[in-house]
């Protein structure tokens, strides 16, 4: 056993050791790769074509340096690590918790109502972009998730009378695909609509949001919030990837493997994590310059401009699932197994929301920092119009954003790999079930990597 | 020897007909390779007759083989993918 211990460290030392080298490659490129781009006009000194193939090989690489890593006690060592931390009065901090979930819900409506018009001194615009869907998120998958404790839509419905139905039994559709049709509503909304530059219109949809989930609640109690809610259910599955997660007290983990586990249900689920990942990636896609002349290209023969973004949506969707349901079954055969396709399917998906945090913090972080002293200052002061001040990022902090890219691809090999150890008895065939997967991996990185390397130009025919 | 070779012919038989199955649960392997090692590796290995473990243990070291040649095979894959990037690198910077 200690042979193997120490192979495996010398595997792991191995594969710290070509990521860094691999790094380094890249690193001339990432001099000059710029952030979800405020600058617009640099370039490359590596030509593109060698800087993608670049990304899709580190995703390659760490691919077969994974393989490297036989040892079953100490793969599944890492999987199963578990420390209990000691946290006092949880119910407290719950409660607190509660309190400020409805303070913030009562601090959007009031201040988008009434507060200055001026998007970066509107404390409701830098809440909910800011403060929730940029700096929430992230602790969810960095730290945990603690959303079913802050979402003040739950802690509202908890007061209420609920009739406590069966979603699956009285929507006429499956409820995961409801989910998931929700989620792309959101993208949809979030990128056509200026929500980020009015207050008075995001505080009304922050209000409608509000009744939908009232309404959902009355129906379905917490069910709702359990399997209908897009929004929860985005906060629970990328909470899947964070180091902290509660289980009878707070417990610590490896990141990354709470995506081990089974904990996808149906396809409608999958459906769901792939989503999640190509809205985040379609966020960054139509902030570049080759969709604008795409967007005007099209407008132009005359298709109308308000059906060009869902119908993008929907086809790039699609294509993102589709590309990973054949490429997880493609890559099933490979394997030599009776298992059922429908249980890869299930199993390798989560592994792709370590993929969606990489990209959601790669796109978001250079934001959030940017934004963090505004929301401070609109929070404390949410009626004054006084002067706006924001952080200034140096230069080399876009260049973050493509590390964040490939770790989130890293960790994401790595789940693959212990995913494929539990459900094969045969290491190799755990290896040869991956290299589908594998395959649709290196596609995304450097569809992601693409988007990310361009310049930002405000998306054409929106707001 | 001759065991063995019989065993090697079934391996290789995928057809529908040649299913092994785990004689302690409801798993189904296409080799009796993989219904070895899962024995071996699932469930408790003093449940197992010696017949299992004999088998586990043959098994066991076929896959080792087949590993150790599988990374020299990533090994060989990981040095001509650094070699190719360091000449493309090298000509178009």
């Amino acid at each position: 056993m200690a042979d193997a211990t120490r192979r495996v460290a010398r595997a792991v030392a191995a594969l710290l050791a070509v990521t860094l080298a691999a790094s380094a490659l890249v690193g001339r490129a990432l001099a000059h790769g710029g952030s979800i781009g405020q600058s617009a006009g640099r370039s490359l000194d590596v030509p593109t074509w060698l800087f993608l193939s670049t990304g899709g090989a580190v995703v390659g690489a760490s691919f077969l340096l994974s393989t490297f890593a036989t040892d079953r006690a100490f793969v599944s060592r890492i999987h199963a690590y578990r420390r209990a931390l000691a946290a006092p009065r949880l119910d407290l901090l719950a409660t607190a918790g509660r309190a400020i979930g409805l303070l913030g819900l009562s601090t959007v409506v009031a201040v988008g109502y009434l507060g200055p018009s001026e998007p970066l001194q509107n404390g409701a615009i830098l809440v909910v972009w800011g403060g929730w869907w940029a700096g929430l998120a992230m602790s969810a998958y960095l730290f945990g998730n603690a959303w079913p404790v802050l979402d003040p839509w739950r802690t509202l419905a908890s007061a209420l009378p609920t009739r406590d139905r069966d979603p699956t039994a009285v929507l006429p559709v499956s409820v995961p695909w409801l989910s998931t049709v929700g989620l792309l509503g959101l993208f949809w909304i979030e990128i056509v609509s200026p929500l980020a530059d009015a207050p008075r219109l995001l505080a009304t949809v922050v209000v409608a949001y509000s009744v939908v989930a009232l309404s959902g609640a009355f129906l379905f109690g917490d069910r709702y919030f359990e399997e209908v809610d897009p929004i929860a259910r985005v906060f629970r599955l990328y909470g899947a990837v964070a180091p902290l997660t509660y289980d009878d007290g707070i417990q610590l983990r490896i990141p990354g493997s709470g995506l081990e586990a089974d904990i996808l249900d149906s396809r409608g689920e999958v459906a769901f994590v792939v989503a999640l990942l190509w809205g985040t990636t379609y966020d960054g896609l139509v902030a570049t310059p080759p969709w604008a002349t795409f967007a005007r290209a099209v407008v132009g023969v005359g298709v109308p401009a308000t059906l060009l973004y869902p119908v993008a949506l929907v086809v790039g969707f699609l294509t993102f699932y589709g590309g990973y349901l054949l490429c997880v079954r493609y890559g099933a055969r490979f394997a030599d197994t009776r298992r059922d396709d429908a249980e890869f399917v299930r199993r390798f998906a989560p592994s792709l929301l370590a993929i969606a945090a990489g990209y959601h913090v790669a796109h978001y972080l250079g934001f959030f920092l940017t934004l963090a002293p505004a929301l401070v200052g609109a929070l404390a002061a949410p009626f004054a119009h006084g002067s706006v001040s924001t952080l200034v990022l140096p230069g080399w902090f876009g260049g973050l954003s493509l590390v964040f890219v490939l770790a989130g691809h890293l960790l994401a090999v790595w789940v693959a790999h212990g995913v494929g150890y539990e459900l094969f008895p045969s290491r190799l065939q755990a290896v040869r079930s991956q290299y589908g997967l594998t395959a649709i991996m290196i596609l995304y990185t450097m569809t992601s990597l693409w988007i990310v390397s361009r310049p930002y130009v405000a998306p054409p025919f929106v707001g | 020897m001759t065991d063995a070779n019989l065993d090697a012919t079934a391996d290789t038989d995928t057809g529908p007909g040649s299913d092994h199955s785990c004689p302690y649960c409801d798993r189904v392997f296409a080799r009796a390779d993989y219904r070895d090692l899962h024995l071996g590796v699932e469930h408790d290995r003093d449940r197992l007759t010696d017949a299992e473990r004999a088998a586990f243990a043959d098994a066991r070291e076929a896959e080792e083989e087949a590993l150790t040649i599988f990374r020299y095979k990533s090994l060989g894959l990981l040095v001509v993918a650094y070699f190719l990037f360091l000449m493309a690198y090298a000509v178009s910077l």
